[in-house]
């Protein structure tokens, strides 16, 4: 399958390209007041208001690096009853795309509660790589947001804005 | 290894001083293997560090800009047909059932089968293939010149279409080239158009300004000078040359007069 790679501060991470919309460049983020850290902003994607998601800082707790390879990865929401709007996620260093099966992957065999959506890892050349699945990382999202009313808001807009 | 910058102790890069390509014994041990710097790891994970900058002032602002236009959804469905001219008509077949175009080869007539119809064998490209005059079976007059500005020159030119493994070559007055349409762009034929056409026409394309596709706007295509543009039934064309070719005398009578089938 194909493989978005990037990487949050020295980790390298890999997301399946099925559920990525497009990439686009650091815009400027319009800030959304009373929302999780990691919720630096939301911005306008061709019509739509999209929410900007920091993946470093929801991660590691450090925010991303305003270089020109950190770029906004954005995630279509699928969930079987709702119609969810788009998510943007900032990582760093998105410039590569990867080929692998999804049995490259090994379990490490520790589950974060919080983090279920780190899927296993790959230990290659290069050192490893963190299979991220969005799919999960969305429904994460959705569940933290039950507490944040801000975030709950962006993430429930339906597609037509 | 793959995959570590290879900077020499002088601040180069590695290529900088052992060179991209050798024709000799390779200079650098990844050379030996990918021939080229081009294919190796280094070389590719070099030019994305070529991204680990601060963004220029005005960026962000630029990009915001530029992500609020809504992006003109490319319509999937596109047909892709090759447009050409024979007479005063202006045709067009897709390009599925079309193999290659070929410069005008000399036919050789078949003792006792050729007509104005099948034509004969032409030999391209070493094979010989069935040659047959599309102008016969649409009832046109080819040759006929088309008024047009003097700068363009038209050259006759064969096509070869294929359905399966059977190959048919006809010849054309001028391709103007390959052109992709939005199914809605396709029409019905008018019922005006003449028995022998209506049996192959399968649309009438209205070849207005936006009928062009974006990416073919953005590449300065030459907008296209007729009107309109008939495709043509590729599948009901070789029908009819196939009884034709088994059948003989009494399919010519099918192929130019309808009403008789």
């Amino acid at each position: 399958m194909l493989l978005l790679s990037f990487q949050l501060g020295e980790r390298a991470y890999a997301a399946p390209c099925k559920l990525i919309l497009e990439i686009v460049p650091m815009t400027g983020l319009e800030a959304v007041p009373g929302g999780p850290p990691y919720l630096v902003g939301q911005f306008d994607f061709r019509g739509r208001v999209v929410p900007a998601i920091d993946l470093r800082l929801l991660l590691t707790g450090e925010r991303c690096r305003g270089f020109l390879s950190t770029r906004i990865i954005i995630v279509e929401q699928s969930a079987a009853d709702a119609e969810l709007g788009a998510i943007g996620l900032l990582a760093e260093r998105v410039t590569e795309t990867l080929t692998m099966a999804a049995s490259d992957f090994r379990g490490v065999g520790v589950d974060v509660e919080e983090h279920s959506f780190l899927g296993g890892v790959h230990l290659g050349e290069r050192g490893m790589i963190h299979l991220l699945d969005l799919d999960r990382l969305c429904e994460s999202l959705r569940a933290r947001s039950l507490t944040s009313p801000v975030l709950h808001d962006l993430l429930a807009r339906t597609k037509e804005a | 290894m793959a995959g570590a910058l290879h900077i020499l102790d002088n601040g180069e890069y590695c290529w900088s001083s052992i060179g991209v390509f050798s024709r000799k014994a390779a200079t650098c041990p990844l050379l030996a293997r990918v021939i080229h710097c081009q294919n190796c790891d280094v070389y590719s994970a070099a030019g994305r560090t070529l991204f680990e900058r601060a963004a220029p002032s005005g960026y962000a602002e630029e990009w915001t800009r530029l992500l609020r236009v809504g992006k003109a959804a490319e319509e999937s469905e596109s047909l892709s047909l090759l447009v050409f001219r024979i007479g005063a008509e202006w045709l067009a077949l897709p390009t599925t059932a079309l193999r290659e175009v070929s410069a005008v080869k000399p036919v050789h007539s078949l003792p006792h089968r050729t007509d104005s119809l099948l034509l004969g064998l032409v030999n391209i490209r070493g094979q010989l293939q069935l040659c047959f005059s599309l102008a016969t079976l649409l009832g046109l007059e080819a040759n006929a010149d088309e008024p047009r500005a003097p700068s363009t020159l038209a050259y006759r030119r064969m096509v070869v279409a294929h359905i399966g493994h059977e190959r048919w070559v006809f010849a054309v007055d001028e391709i103007d080239g390959v052109r992709r349409f939005r199914p809605r762009h396709l029409r019905q034929p008018p019922a005006t158009v003449t028995h022998v056409r209506a049996r192959f026409s399968k649309s009438i394309v209205q070849y207005d300004e936006d009928v062009l596709m974006t990416s073919e706007r953005s590449a300065g295509a030459v907008p296209f000078r007729a009107r309109q543009v008939g495709q043509l039934d590729h599948e009901r064309i070789f029908e009819v040359l196939r009884q034709h070719l088994q059948g003989g005398a009494v399919d010519e009578r099918d192929a130019s007069d309808p009403e008789a089938t």
